[in-house]
C-alpha cells in the first residue's frame, strides 16, 4: 500500500514546480536535469565528433556571455522579432499583463514577470513560431537514451560533451550522468568555468576524460569585474586536477580572447605561466564572437558588446606567439587537431 | 597524472608536429582546398563556360532520309541501316588542345532532335499537333517545368538563333528543316504510335488525366527510352570494332534459318546479327572521318607540338576504328567513341560509364610499368574527360529535361565497391580519379562511392576531401545495400553474389544490375565490372504522393484544375485507417493503369527503335544473338515504379493523423478549407518564389488560418528522430516495396521502387495545392526520398539519419538523403574524418545513400541576384551535380531552404 502511493508521488512529478539543484543540496524529487539544448554532430567540442548538451545555471555572470539564456534556472520565454507579426495574441493570453506594445509597434515583454512566469499562456496563442520556450527537463534515463542513439554517428574518437552554463551545477544530475556515461564507456567531457567547490569539482571529474576550463583573467580584481567572481577558487582548482596522480584525464584550458579586457600582453604572459607552472602544456585561444547577440534581443536583455569586432587575425596569431614563447602549443579558434 | 598532448594526440593518430616555441605563421591559414586543372583543361573549360547549348538536324536528316527509303525490310534492319548513315555523315569536329575527342553533334556542346521517338513538343506552339499533343497532356508538364536562365541554357531565341524545347539554340535557317522533319514522322514516331495503341488500354482516360494534372510526370517509353544504366565496353575494348564484326559474321553462319528450339524469335538471329554489322561498320566510319580532320589539322597547323597532337590523334583513331586499344590513352578514347554513339543511338539521359577507374585499369597499370605514361598525364586525361563529358547534352522536351533533370546528363561514374573475389575493389587509378574531380570540378562525370567497410580509410579521406572543393561529388552509396537489393529482385534471372559486385550507378543512383568480363591485354588477364541489365528508371516514372493525398481528400478531384482525375470513392474518411486505405487505393489505380501504358510505349519502342549499339555492348546479346527486345541482356527485371514527394506525404499522413484523427483539433472538412485557401496565402506563381519561407499573406486575407496553419506547421514530422511521423514512412515503405511486385513489365518481370525525386518535387509541387503538412500551394516538395523538408529536422543529422534508417532500404533499388553542411563544419583534416565517421554510420545502420552540398547559403542567395556573379558554381540537387545558373527557381528555392549544418 505504502509503496504504491510513492511510486504514484513519483511518476507525477509536480509540473509546475521547477528545481535546480545547486551543489550540495539534496532534494527528494524524481532527479532531473535542465537542460537548454542538446546538439548533436558537434565537432569543436571535445575529440571526434560529439554531442554536446548545454545545462543550465553558471557561477559566473560573463559580461559576454555568447549564452544568456543558460543562465536561468526555469523554461523561460524567448520572443524572435524576426518571426514575430505583431498580431496581439499573446497580449491578450497574459494572465499578468506582461506584454505589452510599444509606440514604435514592437512587443514588450516585462521581464520581471515574465521570467518567473510558470504557465505560460502566450505560448499556445502564437501561431507565428514567434515565442518559444527556452529549456527542458530530462531525467538520466531521458538523456542517456538521447546519447546511445547518438553515439552510433559519433565515430570511434567522439563522446558527449556537457556544456553550459556551468554544466557541474546541476550536482545530482550530472554526476549521475557521468557515471552512467562511464558505465556506458562513453567518452565524457566538460566546458566548465571550475568555479565549484574543490572537494565536490574533484569527485566529479573522476568521471571525465577532457576538461575544457576557461582562464578569462588572471588577475582576481579583474576576473571578478569581468565575471562577478574571483579567480582563486579557479585557479586553485585546475591546479589540483593537474597535478592529482591518479587522474590520467586532458586539460584544455581555454582563453576567450575578448578585445581590451583580457587580451594584454601582461595577461596572456601571466596565463601562460600559470599553465606552464603546473605542468600543462597547451592553451586554446578563442576569439571573441558576437553569435549570442540574437540571444539578448529574444530574451528582452541588452548586449553590451554589439559593437564589438572579434580580435584581429594578426592579434590572434600575436598571442600564440606570445605563448609558444613559453613552448607550450597554441590552437586558435577550432584549428585543432582533434 | 593528466594526460600529455602527445598521448592525445597518438591515441587519435595524429603525429605530434607542432613546433611548441617555432614560428607561427603570421597568417591564419585557408586549409580548404582549391585547386586548378592542367592549362590545357582549362582552356577547354573556357570555351565551355561561354559555349552555349545548340542543336543540330544533321543526324535527324540522314537517319529518316535512310529510313524512309527501306519501308520494305525488317525494323530492326531499317533501323540498322538509318543508323550507319547518319553516323557515316556526322560531320567531325575537332577542338585543339584536346586529346579524347569526338562529339554528338557539329558544336561543342551539341545535340540533334530524334523525331522518331516524338515530334511534338518542338513544333511551332501554334501548330496544330503541338495541340494535340497539349491535350493528350504529355505537354502540361512543360508548363510548370522552367530552366534556369543562366549558363549555356538557351531558354528565349535571339538573333538568328531559335530556342527550342526551353534549353538549345538552333540556327534559324535550320527551322524549316527541322519542322519538315517532324512532320515526316507525325503518326508514325514512338510518341504517336504509341499513343495509338495505349488508348486501347481500358481506363486510359484515367492515364490522360494522370498527365494533364501532374500525378505522374512523364512517359518514358518516348522521351528518355534507354538511360540510367551502366553501359558495357567491354567489347570494343577485348575485340576491336573488326572483332566484333568478325564474331557477327561467324554467328550468322551460325543461325541463318535456324530456330534452335525458339519458334518464336529463333529466327531473328540472323537479323539482328546482321544489323550490328551495319551499325559497327556505320561507326568505324563515323571514326575514320574524326581520323581525317585530324589529318587535315594537321596538315594545315603550323605549331610544331599541336601538329604532332593532331598526327598522334589521327593515328590513335584509324587504330581503334579497327583493332583493340593497346595504350592507356586508345582505351580511354575508344570508350569516349563508344560513349558517344550509343548516346546518339537513341535518346538517353543517364548513360553512365560505371567503374570506368577498373574497366581501365589493365592499360594504366602496363602503361605505368613500361614508362609509357606518367600519373600527371593520366590525371591531365581524367581532366580532359571531365570536359568530354559535361559538354554533353540530351535533347529531349522540356519537362523531360528541364523539369525532371535540370539538364543533367548523368553520366555518373562509380569508384569503390569489391571485386569479383570480394575484396576491396579500388586502385591506384580510382586515386587520381578522385584527384582530378577535385582538380576540375565540372558537373560530369558525377562520381559515386560505393562504400564498403573494406575500402581503404586514406581513399575514403581522399574522397572526403573532394566533397569539401564543394563539388558535390562523390555521393556515398552502400554497397551491401545495393548487393543484397540485387540479389533479391534479380535472383530469378540468376543473380548471385558474384555479379551482384559487379555493380555500378546508372544514371543519378539508380543501382543496376552489371557482371564481370575477361579482359585481356598482353598475356595478362582482368575482371573488369560493366553493364549486364536493361534501362532502369523506365516504366512508371514519378508518381506525386502529395497530388494522389490531394485527390484522397478530394474525392478524386484535382483541386487545381478541377478535373476529375479518379472515379469518386465517396467515402467521409473518418478514421486514418480508412484514409490510409483510400490513398492506397488511388495510388494503386494510378500505378496499373501508367504501367500498362508504358508497357505499350515500349513495347512500340522496341519493334521499331530497339537499340542496336547499346544492345551488342551488352552481355550476353552478342552471345546469344537477340538484342534488348528479345531480351538478349542477361538482366531484364529492371522496369520500375519511381515515387516523389514521400516526406512531404509523411508530414501531411502526421498532421492529420495528429490535429483530425487523434487529438481532433480540426475535423476534416475544416482541414480541407483551408488547404484549398491556401491558409489564407497567395501561391508559389503569383510571388515567384518556391520555398515556403518566402510565401506572402494574402492582403484581404483573414487570419482565421493562423492557428490551423501553426499546428500544421507544429505537426511532428520526419527526420527527427520521432516515432509518430517515423512509423508513417515505415508503414508506407512496407506497403509500397512489395506493391511493385504486384505490376508487370512487357518484359514479363515484376517491378520494383525506385525513390529519387530528380527535380521533379519542383515541378511536382507547383502543380499541388498546400498539403496538411502546412506546405503552402505551389511550393517544392521535400527533395529526394530520405531528405527532411527544409526547416523541419530541428534535432540536429543524428536525429534526421536516424529517421531515415527506420525500414529496410534493401527493399527498394535506392533511397536518397541529401543535407547541406557549411564548410566550416567540415574544416580541417578532422573535419573530413569527421564527415566520414557521420557517413559511416549512415551506411551502418542501413542507409543506402547520402550526399553533401557543402555551400554557405549566404552564397546561394547572392548567387540567386548576381547570377553573372556565378557562372561555375556548382551545386548538388538530387542525386546529381549541376551549374547553379542551368537550374529552374523552383529548385533554387528549394536548394536554399535547405536545412544547413554547422558545426557547433
Amino acid at each position: 500500500m505504502h509503496k504504491s502511493q510513492t511510486s504514484k508521488t513519483t511518476t507525477k512529478p509536480p509540473v509546475k514546480e521547477f528545481i535546480v539543484e545547486t551543489p550540495g543540496a539534496m532534494k527528494q524529487e524524481a532527479l532531473r536535469g535542465f537542460i537548454f539544448d542538446i546538439q548533436g554532430h558537434s565537432v569543436h567540442d571535445g575529440p571526434g565528433t560529439r554531442t554536446t548538451v548545454f545545462m543550465n545555471g553558471c557561477p559566473l555572470n560573463c559580461i559576454w556571455c555568447c549564452n544568456p539564456e543558460g543562465l536561468f534556472r526555469h523554461p523561460v520565454i524567448m520572443h524572435k522579432k524576426s518571426k514575430c507579426v505583431c498580431c496581439g495574441n499573446c497580449i491578450e493570453s497574459c494572465p499578468y499583463d506582461a506584454v505589452s506594445i510599444t509606440k514604435e509597434g514592437n512587443l514588450y515583454f516585462n521581464r520581471g514577470l515574465c521570467d518567473v512566469c510558470k504557465t505560460h499562456e502566450c505560448l499556445d496563442t502564437c501561431y507565428h513560431d514567434g515565442l518559444e520556450l527556452n529549456g527542458k527537463f530530462y531525467t538520466p534515463d531521458e538523456l542517456m537514451q538521447k546519447l546511445q542513439r547518438d553515439r552510433q554517428f559519433w565515430g570511434a574518437k567522439g563522446g558527449v560533451t556537457f556544456s553550459g552554463g556551468e554544466p557541474l551545477m546541476q550536482s545530482r544530475f550530472i554526476l549521475e550522468m557521468l557515471k552512467r556515461c562511464k558505465k556506458a564507456y562513453l567518452h565524457t567531457c566538460v566546458e566548465t568555468t571550475s568555479c565549484l567547490p574543490t572537494d565536490y569539482y574533484m569527485d566529479a571529474m573522476q568521471y571525465v576524460d577532457w576538461v575544457f576550463t576557461d582562464l578569462k583573467h588572471m588577475n582576481n580584481g579583474e576576473h571578478k569585474a569581468l565575471t562577478g567572481a574571483g579567480n582563486s577558487l579557479i585557479l586553485k582548482n585546475i591546479e589540483t586536477l593537474a597535478k592529482k596522480p591518479d587522474w590520467d584525464g586532458f586539460i584544455v584550458p581555454r582563453i576567450p580572447v575578448i578585445p581590451n579586457l583580457n587580451d594584454s600582453d601582461e595577461n596572456i604572459c601571466a596565463t601562460a605561466d600559470f599553465v606552464k607552472a603546473i605542468g600543462l602544456e597547451v592553451i586554446n585561444i578563442l576569439p571573441f564572437h558576437r553569435l549570442g547577440e540574437s540571444k539578448y534581443r529574444q530574451l528582452g536583455k541588452v548586449y553590451r558588446f554589439a559593437e564589438q569586432k572579434p580580435p584581429s587575425a594578426e592579434k590572434m596569431c600575436h598571442i600564440k606567439k606570445l605563448i609558444e614563447g613559453y613552448g607550450l602549443v597554441c590552437f586558435i579558434g577550432y584549428e585543432t587537431p582533434f | 597524472m593528466a594526460k600529455t598532448l602527445k598521448a592525445v594526440l597518438a591515441d587519435a593518430g595524429i603525429p605530434m608536429n607542432f613546433q611548441a616555441g617555432g614560428q607561427a605563421p603570421d597568417q591564419l591559414i585557408d586549409r580548404e582546398i582549391q585547386r586548378e586543372p592542367h592549362p590545357r583543361v582549362q582552356k577547354l573549360k573556357h570555351i565551355f563556360m561561354g559555349t552555349l547549348s545548340s542543336a543540330s538536324n544533321e543526324f535527324p536528316y540522314w537517319y529518316t532520309r535512310e529510313y524512309m527509303l527501306h519501308d520494305n525490310d525488317v525494323p530492326v534492319l531499317r533501323r540498322a541501316k538509318s543508323l550507319k548513315t547518319a553516323f557515316a555523315h556526322s560531320t567531325p569536329v575537332i577542338i585543339p588542345g584536346e586529346l579524347l575527342t569526338m562529339r554528338k553533334a557539329p558544336y561543342f556542346r551539341g545535340s540533334f532532335p530524334m523525331p522518331w521517338l516524338s515530334e511534338g513538343f518542338y513544333m511551332a506552339k501554334e501548330d496544330e499537333f503541338y495541340q494535340e499533343a497539349l491535350k493528350r497532356g504529355s505537354a502540361s508538364v512543360d508548363e510548370h517545368s522552367k530552366f534556369g536562365q543562366g549558363g549555356g541554357n538557351v531558354p528565349n531565341s535571339f538573333g538568328k538563333v531559335v530556342s527550342i524545347a526551353g534549353k538549345f539554340g538552333m540556327r534559324q535557317e535550320e527551322i524549316p528543316a527541322l519542322l519538315k522533319l517532324a512532320r515526316l514522322w507525325y503518326g508514325k514516331s514512338v510518341d504517336d504510335l504509341g499513343n495509338r495503341y495505349e488508348k486501347m488500354v481500358p481506363g486510359y482516360g484515367t492515364k490522360e488525366k494522370i498527365m494533364r494534372n501532374i500525378v505522374c510526370m512523364f512517359d518514358s517509353g518516348f522521351t528518355l527510352p534507354q538511360g540510367r544504366e551502366v553501359i558495357n565496353y567491354y567489347y570494343p575494348l577485348e575485340y576491336g570494332f573488326d572483332g566484333i564484326i568478325k564474331i557477327a559474321r561467324e554467328m550468322k553462319d551460325k543461325v541463318a534459318g535456324r530456330a534452335d528450339g525458339d519458334g518464336m524469335v529463333g529466327m531473328n538471329r540472323l537479323y539482328n546479327y546482321e544489323a550490328v554489322i551495319y551499325v559497327v561498320e556505320g561507326i568505324q566510319s563515323w571514326i575514320h572521318n574524326y581520323a581525317k580532320e585530324a589529318r587535315r589539322l594537321e596538315s594545315l597547323e603550323a605549331d610544331a607540338h599541336q601538329k604532332t597532337e593532331f598526327k598522334e590523334m589521327a593515328e590513335r583513331l584509324e587504330w581503334i576504328a579497327h583493332n583493340p586499344p593497346r595504350t592507356f590513352i586508345e582505351a580511354f578514347q575508344m570508350i569516349e567513341t563508344v560513349h558517344i554513339a550509343v548516346l546518339n543511338e537513341d535518346a538517353i539521359s543517364g548513360m553512365s560509364p560505371g567503374r570506368i577507374g577498373q574497366v581501365l585499369y589493365p592499360y594504366f597499370e602496363q602503361d605505368m610499368e613500361a614508362g609509357r605514361i606518367t600519373e600527371d598525364e593520366v590525371i591531365e586525361l581524367l581532366e580532359l574527360d571531365r570536359v568530354f563529358k559535361t559538354s554533353i547534352d540530351c535533347f529531349a522536351s522540356v519537362g523531360v529535361v528541364g523539369g525532371v533533370l535540370s539538364g543533367n546528363t548523368f553520366n555518373t561514374v562509380s569508384i569503390g565497391g569489391l571485386d569479383k573475389e570480394g575484396k576491396s575493389a579500388v586502385n591506384r587509378l580510382e586515386y587520381l580519379i578522385l584527384e582530378a574531380g577535385a582538380n576540375n570540378a565540372m558537373p560530369q562525370s558525377t562520381l559515386s562511392l560505393l562504400y564498403d567497410e573494406k575500402l581503404p580509410e586514406d581513399f575514403l579521406l581522399l574522397a572526403m576531401e573532394v566533397i569539401k572543393t564543394g563539388a558535390g561529388y562523390p555521393a556515398f552509396m552502400s554497397n551491401q545495400i545495393a548487393q543484397e537489393f540485387l540479389k533479391n529482385h534479380y535472383g530469378h534471372e540468376g543473380m548471385n553474389v558474384e555479379d551482384a559486385r559487379a555493380w555500378a550507378i546508372g544514371g543519378c543512383l539508380e543501382t543496376s544490375a552489371c557482371t564481370w568480363k575477361p579482359l585481356h591485354l598482353n598475356g595478362k588477364e582482368y575482371w573488369i565490372p560493366g553493364g549486364a541489365g536493361q534501362p532502369t528508371s523506365v516504366g512508371v516514372h514519378f508518381v506525386s504522393m502529395p497530388k494522389i493525398l490531394e485527390l484522397t481528400l478530394f474525392n478524386g478531384i484535382d483541386q487545381k484544375t478541377g478535373e476529375t482525375v479518379f472515379a469518386p470513392h465517396d467515402k467521409s474518411l473518418d478514421t486514418y485507417e480508412e484514409l490510409f486505405e483510400q490513398f492506397k487505393t488511388y495510388w494503386k489505380e494510378a500505378v496499373d493503369i501508367l504501367a500498362l501504358t508504358n508497357n505499350i510505349q515500349h513495347d512500340i519502342w522496341r519493334k521499331n527503335n530497339m537499340a542496336v549499339f547499346n544492345s551488342l555492348l551488352k552481355p550476353d546479346c552478342l552471345d546469344k544473338g537477340h538484342l534488348i527486345n528479345e531480351l538478349g541482356y542477361r538482366y531484364n527485371a529492371t522496369f520500375n515504379v519511381e515515387s516523389a514527394g514521400t516526406i512531404t506525404l509523411v508530414n501531411a499522413m502526421a498532421a492529420l493523423k495528429k490535429l483530425v484523427y487523434d487529438e481532433k483539433e480540426v475535423n476534416l472538412k475544416e482541414m480541407k478549407n483551408a488547404l484549398k485557401d491556401n491558409f489564407g496565402f497567395k501561391t508559389a506563381q503569383e510571388i515567384n518564389s518556391f520555398s515556403l519561407a518566402d510565401q506572402e499573406k494574402r492582403e484581404d486575407g483573414d487570419k482565421k488560418w493562423d492557428k490551423l496553419h501553426f499546428k500544421t506547421l507544429q505537426a511532428p514530422k520526419y527526420g527527427n528522430d520521432d516515432p509518430y511521423a517515423d512509423n508513417i514512412l515505415l508503414d508506407w515503405e512496407n506497403f509500397f516495396c512489395p506493391d511493385c511486385k504486384n505490376y508487370e513489365s512487357l518484359y514479363g518481370h515484376p517491378m520494383y521502387p525506385c525513390q529519387i525525386s530528380v527535380s521533379t518535387h519542383g515541378a511536382m509541387g507547383s502543380a499541388t495545392i498546400a498539403s496538411p503538412d502546412g506546405r503552402l500551394a505551389g511550393t517544392t516538395f521535400a527533395d529526394a526520398s530520405m531528405s527532411a523538408y527544409p526547416g523541419t529536422d530541428k534535432n540536429g543529422p543524428f536525429a534526421l539519419l536516424n529517421s531515415a534508417a527506420i525500414w529496410d532500404h534493401a527493399m527498394s533499388q535506392n533511397s536518397q538523403l541529401n543535407i547541406k553542411i557549411h564548410p566550416t563544419a567540415i574544416k580541417g583534416v578532422e573535419g573530413a574524418k569527421k564527415l566520414l565517421d557521420l557517413t559511416r554510420a549512415y551506411m551502418r545502420k542501413g542507409g543506402f545513400h547520402i550526399q553533401y552540398n557543402v555551400v554557405d547559403s549566404k552564397v546561394l542567395k547572392d548567387a540567386q541576384k548576381h547570377p553573372e556573379n556565378y557562372r561555375d558554381l556548382m551545386v548538388r540537387v538530387a542525386g546529381f551535380t549541376q551549374y547553379w545558373v542551368e537550374i529552374g527557381k523552383s529548385v533554387q528555392d528549394e536548394l536554399i531552404a535547405r536545412t544547413e549544418y554547422e558545426g557547433v
